[in-house]
């Protein structure tokens, strides 16, 4: 749910961010180009002016070739007004009504000055060329008027150079005295034509005149300036609440990407603690299957001793019984064997018979005793304080017949035999007895065979060891061999329980079993602590 | 400095005057030659869009768009006659009289105004009046989209070119592509200009220099001799009144300025193919070129030409007659 939340909040700074960029870019571009734009069209406007404002003169000079420059400079005048009016459109109406009336301003002088111009244009094109042939006229008008007609020529020059109303009136009295004097008898047409075209040029100077006034006073230069100012300010404005808009926007961008990236962030550890949620969870698991079959292997191990024990117990009772059938018939063996060893009818030779009987007898008594004890042994559970040496020695008594028959040389090492252990003497015998079984084994195959047994001393502790001359324990085996059921042996041969009961008996007594292997030869140790 | 401008002015107005005045009917060659750059040669058509003119010259012959379905740019302009009409008039829908002469919409694209009396800055602008007069095509901008985009041809050729169905603007913006190509280049007096001496007649080279001298040339003159100022008509004389008869467009800029001063002043039309555009001026009623500058030589110039002078200007105005466009070679009225 947590994770859901910070995807949306992503998403939202995503868009948001991408919006506000896009938004910032397009609006300062478009906007920066059409400020461009603005400037352009201004500049346009005013060379557009200057180049009516040229053409006029070289025209009205006379320089002019033709009209096809001046033509297409009052066309494009034309065309100002819309084009400046296309920059307004884009600002926005309160801005736009500031520009609103110097723009009409600078449309209308424009207007007026196109319209001037092209009037201009058309008087002055007659005035061309009527002066032009005004010269020719006057060689063509009647004799008696020729003076009168260069002298008005003049004054026409005079006109044309200086507009004034006084060469005006001076060259309408010519005219009107040449006019009089061709209406006598016998004028001829010519003189007809050289006042028309006079009347012409009189009429054509003075309007181009007021013309080229009208084009002077059109204020397109400083309602051009005044449009030119007003926009500017609006965009300064407009420039203004545009920077800080920028501001603002970049400072928004900038919270949001802090945010994203902190959403990231976040998003990142609660990945990485549900990994390591995830990893611990598989562990404890692991550990939990571990614990549980450890615990399944004990139960298993313990349901195994319980058997074992109930066996032990059963046995150790038929033991129990077994000994005492046997102790009495073993004891009227006894005492028959020395009834007959004290009697006088006894022959010489018999004694050594009755001797090896009686010693037979003992051994039997021995053992028997022996296998009393050992079955007896689990149900006591009372520690005694006994010696090393004892302990070995009744361990010895029941496999010592095995190591015989299996040509297996015993090495017994007395050394610190005296020393006193607190234990239950038919628990550690049948731990011993176990390790001396499994070197009998291990040793069968060998050329040399033998198995040394000894204790040492270290500290509060005493080790008793047994040692084989067998091959070694191979690495694989070896963290194995204290496992319940682990066994090398033939299936029926072992239990695989050997070992492990024999740790646990050792437990049990506060004490430590374990595979010595620093020594060259397969050295178990039995650690117990001293009595 | 004005004052010396004006001066030096008057100084060339003067020797111009007395230079014109002595060259006779025989000067030479070379005298003639001497460029005046008064004129300029018909400039290589411009660079157009060839999907725009395609479909600019099928919709300046479409007569779907007029009022009744009968009329097209072609049917007044009609490009095998010079593109103007033949009669006095050109003739709208219902065969109502336009009372003006069609203008030609050959170089239409050089001049500075369009119409008799400039009311258009521009061709685009121009195309406005005769759709929506009710004598002519009578007929509206949303009537010719609708048709338009109902015919799918249409409607798939506006896709291809731009992108967008018909509108007043694509539709304005195909037809102006399509006059832009209408140039009539090579004209000989074209030819002339470029240096080829003998491409005028020798009745031509005279009716050049009467051209020029006579004063003609002061209205028309430039790439488009003429076509690129106002004029009025009856500087010397009342054409009007000596014609008689009174017409609606003889009031020419006066129409829509209203200005007293603006009565009977007229864009000065193009001489180029003048040979071609019979009959002439705005009123349509005069028949031929010999008339036409006698007119103008009367009321314009105020003087009388001989017939002889009258004859070579006329035949200097038949060198203004150019080759037909490529874009429109073999093209009939439909």
């Amino acid at each position: 749910m947590k994770l859901k939340k910070n995807h949306l909040w992503a998403g939202f700074c995503l868009v948001a961010m991408l919006w506000l960029m896009l938004a910032l870019a397009r609006g300062s571009q478009s906007y920066f180009a059409d400020h461009q734009l603005a400037l352009n069209a201004f500049d346009a406007a005013e060379k557009v002016d200057r180049e009516l404002d040229q053409g006029v003169l070289l025209a009205r000079s006379l320089l002019l070739s033709n009209y096809d420059a001046l033509a297409a400079s009052s066309s494009e005048a034309l065309q100002m007004c819309g084009r400046l009016s296309l920059i307004y459109h884009n600002k926005n109406e309160s801005e736009g009504a500031g520009l609103l009336r110097p723009h009409e301003a600078f449309c209308a002088a424009i207007l007026k000055k196109v319209e001037f111009v092209e009037k201009f244009k058309k008087k002055n094109s007659i005035l061309q060329n009527s002066l032009k042939y005004l010269p020719i006229a006057i060689e063509r008008a009647r004799k008696d008027n020729l003076a009168r007609s260069r002298q008005l020529f003049t004054v026409l020059l005079q006109y044309l150079i200086d507009p004034s109303d006084l060469n005006y009136h001076s060259a309408n009295h010519l005219v009107a005295l040449i006019a009089e004097n061709s209406r006598r008898p016998g004028a001829a047409d010519s003189t007809d034509e050289f006042l028309l075209h006079t009347r012409v040029v009189l009429q054509a100077i003075r309007d181009r005149h007021e013309f080229e006034l009208g084009i002077l006073n059109t204020s397109v230069p400083d309602s051009l300036r005044e449009v030119r100012a007003a926009y500017l300010k609006s965009y300064e404005a407009q420039d203004h609440f545009t920077s800080n808009l920028r501001l603002v926007s970049i400072v928004l961008t900038v919270i949001f990407s802090l945010l994203l990236v902190w959403i990231f962030v976040r998003l990142e550890t609660a990945k990485e603690s549900l990994a390591a949620l995830n990893h611990t969870l598989e562990d404890r698991v692991a550990a939990r299957t571990d614990e549980l079959n450890c615990a399944m292997e004990e139960l298993e191990e313990k349901q195994e001793q319980l058997l074992h024990a109930s066996k032990m117990s059963a046995l150790g009772e038929m033991a129990g019984g077994i000994a005492h059938e046997i102790n009495s018939p073993l004891a009227a063996i006894s005492l028959q064997t020395e009834l007959i060893a004290n009697s006088p009818h006894a022959h010489e030779s018999l004694l050594p018979a009755l001797k090896a009987i009686e010693g037979t007898v003992g051994r039997i008594s021995k053992i028997v005793s022996g296998l009393r004890r050992l079955a007896h042994g689990g149900k006591k559970n009372e520690k005694v304080r006994t010696n090393v040496e004892a302990i070995i020695a009744d361990t010895l008594s029941f496999c010592s017949e095995k190591l015989r028959n299996s040509f297996v040389e015993l090495r017994w090492n007395k050394e610190f035999g005296y020393e006193e252990l607190f234990c239950q003497p038919e628990q550690v015998s049948q731990v011993l007895l176990n390790l001396i079984n499994n070197a009998v084994d291990a040793v069968a195959g060998s050329q040399e065979k033998w198995i040394a047994v000894g204790a040492e001393v270290d500290g509060e502790w005493v080790r008793i060891f047994v040692e084989d001359s067998g091959p070694p324990i191979p690495e694989a085996v070896k963290a194995q061999i204290m496992k319940p059921f682990f066994t090398t042996k033939a299936v029926g041969k072992g239990t695989g329980l050997g070992l492990s009961i024999s740790r646990n008996i050792v437990g049990a007594h506060g004490g430590k079993i374990w595979l010595d292997t620093d020594c060259p030869h397969t050295r178990f140790v039995v650690e117990l602590p001293r009595g | 400095m004005k004052a010396w401008l004006f001066l030096g002015g008057i100084v060339f107005c003067i020797f111009a005057a007395a230079r014109d005045d002595q060259a006779s009917p025989t000067a030479s060659a070379a005298e003639i030659h001497s460029i005046d750059p008064s004129f300029q040669p018909l400039p290589p058509p411009p660079d157009t869009h060839a999907g725009k003119v395609a479909l600019g010259k099928k919709l300046f012959f479409e007569k779907r768009i007029s009022g009744n379905g009968q009329v097209s740019c072609a049917s007044c302009h009609d490009l095998a006659m010079g593109g103007a009409g033949a009669g006095a008039f050109s003739m709208g829908v219902d065969g109502k009289d336009n009372q003006v002469n069609a203008p030609t919409v050959f170089n239409a694209a050089l001049n500075f105004r369009q119409f008799w009396d400039g009311r258009a800055a521009t061709l685009a602008d121009q195309i406005d009046g005769p759709l929506n007069d009710p004598n002519e095509m009578a007929s509206s901008w949303s009537d010719a989209v609708q048709t338009l985009n109902a015919d799918p041809v249409y409607a798939k050729e506006f896709f291809s070119v731009f992108g967008a169905p018909a509108s007043r603007e694509n539709i304005s913006q195909a037809i102006v592509e399509f006059e832009k190509t209408l140039l009539t280049p090579n004209a000989p007096f074209d030819r002339f200009l470029r240096g080829d001496v003998n491409a005028l007649t020798t009745s031509q080279k005279r009716g050049y220099e009467k051209f020029r001298s006579y004063g003609c040339v002061a209205c028309h003159q430039g790439v488009n001799v003429g076509g690129n100022m106002f004029q009025a008509f009856g500087v010397m004389g009342d054409y009007f009144k000596d014609r008689g008869g009174v017409f609606k467009s003889d009031l020419g800029v006066f129409k829509h300025s209203n200005n007293p001063a603006d009565r009977h002043v007229f864009r000065v039309p193009s001489l180029r193919n003048v040979e071609k555009t019979a009959p002439y001026f705005h009123d349509g009623q005069t028949k031929t070129l010999e008339d036409a500058v006698n007119v103008m030589g009367k009321y314009q110039l105020g003087r009388k030409l001989s017939k002889e002078e009258a004859a070579d200007i006329a035949n200097f105005l038949r060198s203004l007659t150019g080759e037909i466009p490529a874009s429109v070679k073999g093209d009939h009225r439909p």
